[in-house]
């Protein structure tokens, strides 16, 4: 949908309409991309070149030809030039180690040299230009590289980087103060001890947390400045109003909301200095003391509250949750979770917040969310299965009185505030690779049974998964060394106590590993195809497949034609959807089976955010009857243009798998506005169908509403500044559509689906 | 005896068009009128077929070989079928390599739909949705159609029955106590007319009509919705529609909810090359001016609880 279009419910006024106006300029001139190296990046979520995603300038940097523009859902400013002091870095001169007080020296160094700005208008400050990453060396050693390209021959991969959720309550109790005396008790404590490793990495977060409060009170001094030299006397409230908050949160725990939203919003700039990807947890529990305190005392009003929210996410909108249960299984949505919906339907535009539904949750709200859903049209908020995904944590073996408080915290995956580091999101598992291996090898062995290949497939399977094991513990045997996150791990419980950095052994509670898999629709499609085509009916070999598959069905025309239509998964076909529930389960067991040195399981998740438009012709053409130059499909979702059955089969094929096993797999909606034709009540439908879904097991609805000419006219016109303001839900992340990568924009635009119901 | 069974050649879930909330849409094959302008031609016939989607062809000519009576041919514009010989037996479709050619009806017992809707509950659950039985008639498999609402009603369900009217007054009256909302459709109340384009006379429409009003009457239920497919010059006509107008009023007042106009259109022209025949309508639209002359005889009806619907702007 186009921003402009949307009818909000609540309208911006002068100010909060100026900050709308220079976010959505910031999108226009592109200051806000988002970039990875290449194209292997995507598929294997590990590019072989920078240790994760593509710094913007720097050593790492990718040439700008090169480099793959994912969207613009970055918190991150550019302002055109690279980090002016990168070659002052500490680290630069000669005192480089993989250590994390040689990290946090750098990091201090760093933010004491990016600026602080306040802007015109603006109640809630602080940007930021650079990412530590664009300025500090940030590889791993030899040994680690080789196990990545290991694991990517076999069809694995990923990186360790920021995917977590911390638990802000923790920062917003102590303030920085208070995190800092927690820091100095601890380094006294193991200094008693003995224990000089915890000693130097506390000492590192002692360094850490002076530089962030010397940042906010930079904060304080511009404000004050240009209070002084301003003639506007609304202006100079907004100044001198800055300064006293920022003055405050330098020291002390915030005490009114402006100061809690303050808080939050310069801990997530502290922390995505160093690393972009992680979740803030549940917004509306975090807030809601701080709201009620500041209303009875008369100090605000509801929409002072929607505008200061309003104003973090026209910062960035990250990755929060809202609703949900509270502990003793009760609804837990409340005032907050209301304010915090209504500060999105105050500013709109792209954001990444969840709705975490259950059958107890206050019917209004879902309503609500359902209306804001439909009317801005751009996949916000997204909408989730609570009691499904705290299904999958505690079957994963979370303890009940953690796993209550799991957030949606990335595009389509969950967390255990503050106590869980799970990768989620950026390991790859490509199932297309061990089918490919098993065909090879069933030809080589002349196997002559289904059962023959699938066990074949299974071992393959298998060998994947322990090369990414070799490769992930390769990692994490260095990553806190490597790229520690200091910044997080001040909000994680433990890590202070315990000395240790959050992507450490042993640090957290809770650290499996999520793996996202890549293909599982094609490779059940296609496993489906060769047992009915090869091994039932013998109407073709495996070598006449294998040679069809190898010139891409080139004349191969009517054999490609018979494995592109037997039946599919996603038309509640009863045979082919028991075989996507067999190839996911397996892919499942295997992964569960095997163990990181963290001492957790490795976990699947039935999801994918950006591999499969760019997997298909690395991969080639598959047995499903798909051509090498087609995408893959989109996470569990069917092939684009293979469930003809409707929505109604494809929600039944979709939901016979249990999703209490995975670690997330979002449904993919994009509708025509056709669908809602005729007058009838959009966020009903919506609202039911998103019920029906749930109830029927799924976990989580990605929706679009899209107008596919309009979609088509932006695609070929992207300069046009027309239609900048449409955003889209890509996958699980929100972004402006003519900021993506054209082979997404396409992909995107042949992805609708359902419009003709 | 043997099982009842019927020919169904769709099941549609989440359509919001059938009903209140989302409803799960049973389409029967086979219908009493000849509609000239039928929107689903493959309704007509109670038998299965198949239909081309001639795109698709990739001109193997594998279904020209199996079919067991030479109904089938390859022509220049792609495969022809034959009407008078095919049996309907769809081994063609079964060995099409891309799928061009599709099978229109497939043969169900009431247990078997019956699983295939109960899929769908949380959605009706959610929505205060349903079923809607329509066709074709659905009547054509009146037995079948009261088990399977029979076995609805006992789990609670919202049913719907979208009909003709061209259903006797024995059928009409055993389907009633089973059915909440009644889609009853009035073409065309002038019998000349009627037979002429629909194949059929006004007089059983009306006489079924009567007694879904004396049930009413009796009961209170089912919910009655009236449709008129405007048909331009054959349904839509002034004479025609002040026809209808009077009936409601003289002889329905009080006891329908909504007087439904579906306004014409042409998305179904693609039916009729697939099924390899001419639709006599191709050509024909409605346009801004036809919306507004409804419109204002919406308007000046009121109090027969108009809704126009189905209008396709250009």
């Amino acid at each position: 949908m186009k921003e402009k279009e949307v009818a909000k419910k609540f309208v911006p006024d002068y100010r909060m309409q100026a900050l709308i106006d220079r976010r959505l300029q910031l999108v226009i001139d592109k200051k806000r991309d988002i970039y990875c190296d290449n194209a292997e990046f995507l598929v294997y979520h590990w590019s072989g070149e920078a240790a994760s995603f593509s710094p913007a300038t720097g050593e790492h940097a990718c040439d700008s030809d090169k480099r793959i523009e994912i969207g613009d859902h970055n918190a991150r400013v550019d302002v055109g030039i690279s980090f002016p002091k990168t070659d002052e870095m500490p680290s630069k001169n000669g005192n480089f180690e993989y250590t994390p007080l040689n990290w946090a020296k750098d990091y201090a160094f760093f933010i004491d040299n990016s600026p602080a700005e306040v802007h015109e208008n603006e109640l809630i400050v602080g940007e930021f230009h650079w990412q530590l990453d664009e300025a500090r060396y940030f590889q791993y050693p030899e040994e680690q590289r080789e196990a990545g390209f290991e694991a990517r021959e076999l069809g694995a991969g990923g990186i360790s980087f920021t995917h977590t959720c911390p638990d802000l309550s923790i920062g917003l109790e102590l303030g920085w103060n208070g995190l800092l005396d927690k820091v100095r008790a601890n380094i006294e404590k193991f200094e008693k001890e003995g224990k000089t490793e915890q000693v130097e990495y506390l000492k590192g977060s002692e360094i850490v947390a002076l530089s962030i409060q010397r940042f906010i009170c930079r904060h304080a001094d511009v404000a004050r400045e240009k209070a002084s030299c301003c003639s506007d006397a609304s202006q100079i409230d907004l100044y001198l109003s800055i300064a006293e908050v920022c003055e405050n949160l330098s020291v002390r725990a915030p005490q009114t909301l402006h100061e809690a939203v303050q808080w939050i919003w310069f801990f997530q700039v502290a922390e995505r200095i160093h690393g972009h990807g992680n979740g803030y947890g549940r917004t509306d529990q975090l807030l809601l003391s701080f709201y009620e305190k500041d209303m009875a005392e008369g100090k605000i009003t509801r929409q002072f509250a929607r505008e200061i929210i309003g104003e973090m996410y026209i910062k960035y909108g990250s990755y929060t949750a809202l609703g949900g249960r509270l502990q003793d299984l009760s609804d837990a949505t409340n005032e907050m979770s209301w304010v915090c919906l209504e500060a999105y339907d105050l500013v709109g535009g792209i954001n990444h917040m969840g709705v975490m539904w259950h059958e107890d949750m206050n019917e209004a709200f879902f309503e609500y969310a359902c209306d804001v859903l439909t009317r801005h049209g751009c996949g916000v908020p997204i909408l989730v299965n609570y009691d499904v995904i705290k299904a999958s944590e505690v079957r994963s073996g979370y303890k009940p009185e953690d796993a209550w408080n799991v957030a949606y915290s990335g595009c389509q995956w969950y967390c255990g505030v503050g106590t869980e580091y799970n990768d989620q999101d950026v390991n790859s598992l490509v199932l297309i690779k061990p089918m490919q291996r098993a065909i090879d090898g069933a030809i080589e062995k002349d196997l002559n049974s289904f059962d023959e290949f699938w066990e074949l497939y299974c071992h393959e399977v298998d060998c994947t998964a322990d090369a990414l094991v070799k490769f992930k513990n390769a990692t994490y045997d260095w990553q806190a060394k490597v790229w520690p996150e200091m910044v997080t791990s001040f909000c994680m419980h433990d890590c202070i106590e315990k000395g240790k950095d959050v992507t450490d052994k042993g640090a957290v509670r809770y650290n499996y590993t999520s793996v996202n898999v890549l293909g599982v629709p094609n490779v059940s499609d296609s496993i489906y195809a060769i047992k009915e085509l090869v091994f039932s009916k013998r109407q073709y070999a495996l070598t006449e497949l294998k040679k069809a598959l190898e010139t891409d069905w080139s004349e191969n025309e009517m054999m490609r034609q018979h494995f592109l239509n037997v039946p599919k998964f996603g038309n509640d076909h009863k045979e082919a959807d028991e075989m996507a529930v067999k190839v996911s389960e397996q892919v499942r067991e295997v992964l569960e089976s095997k163990q990181n040195n963290k001492g957790f399981c490795f976990r699947p998740s039935l999801f994918q955010y950006m591999g499969h438009t760019y997997a298909g012709p690395m991969m080639g053409a598959t047995p499903d009857g798909r051509l090498a130059k087609e995408p893959l499909a989109h996470g569990m979702n069917p092939m684009h243009g293979r469930n003809k059955n409707g929505i109604g089969a494809t929600v039944n094929s979709f939901t016979k798998l249990d999703f209490a096993k995975f670690q997330g797999g979002s449904f993919q909606i994009e509708l025509t506005p056709d669908f809602f034709k005729g007058g009838v009540n959009k966020e009903k439908l919506m609202e039911a169908f998103a019920i029906g879904f749930f109830k029927k097991g799924g976990v989580q609805i990605n929706f679009n509403l899209v107008d596919l000419k309009i979609l088509e006219e932006a695609y070929h016109d992207n300069d046009n500044p027309v239609y900048h303001d449409i955003n889209v839900k890509v996958t699980g992340y929100s972004s402006h559509f003519v900021t993506m990568d054209k082979r997404f924009q396409k992909e995107f635009i042949e992805r609708v689906n359902y419009q003709n119901l | 005896m043997n099982e009842l069974t019927a020919i169904v050649f769709k099941v549609e879930s989440l359509n919001t068009h059938n009903g209140p909330g989302y409803r799960t849409v049973v389409y029967f094959k086979g219908c009493p009128l000849k509609c000239q302008w039928c929107h689903n031609p493959e309704s007509i016939s109670p038998q299965k077929e198949i239909w081309v989607v001639n795109k698709r062809c990739i001109g193997c000519e594998s279904c020209v070989q199996v079919c067991p009576t030479e109904a089938l041919s390859m022509a220049s514009e792609g495969i022809k079928v034959d009407r008078q010989k095919c049996t309907g037996c769809q081994i063609c479709a079964n060995v099409c390599p891309s799928k061009a050619i599709e099978k229109l009806g497939d043969e169900y017992t009431v247990d078997q739909l019956f699983e295939r809707i109960m899929g769908d509950k949380p959605f009706w659950d959610a929505s205060g949705g349903g079923v809607t039985l329509t066709g074709g008639e659905p009547a054509t498999y009146s037995r079948f159609c009261i088990e399977l609402l029979k076995k609805c009603k006992k789990e609670g369900i919202h049913t719907a029955f979208d009909t003709s009217g061209f259903v006797s007054q024995k059928v009409m009256q055993e389907l009633l106590p089973y059915i909440d909302l009644v889609f009853f459709d009035l073409k065309i109340l002038i019998a000349e007319k009627a037979k002429q384009l629909t194949g059929q006379g006004t007089k059983e429409i009306l006489a079924s009509l009567q007694v879904v009003k004396s049930f009413i009457e009796k009961y209170g239920a089912p919910e009655l919705q009236i449709r008129t497919p405007l048909i331009p010059d054959a349904t839509d006509t002034q004479e025609n529609l002040n026809a209808i107008s009077v009936l409601l009023e003289k002889n329905l007042t009080g006891l329908f909810t909504k007087w439904e106009l579906c306004m014409f259109n042409d998305v179904c022209e693609d039916k009729y090359i697939k099924m390899n025949q001419k639709w006599r309508y191709t050509g024909k639209k409605y346009m801004e001016s036809d919306l507004k002359k409804m419109n204002q005889f919406q308007e000046k009806h009121s109090n027969n609880k108009i809704e126009i619907t189905g209008f396709v702007s250009r």
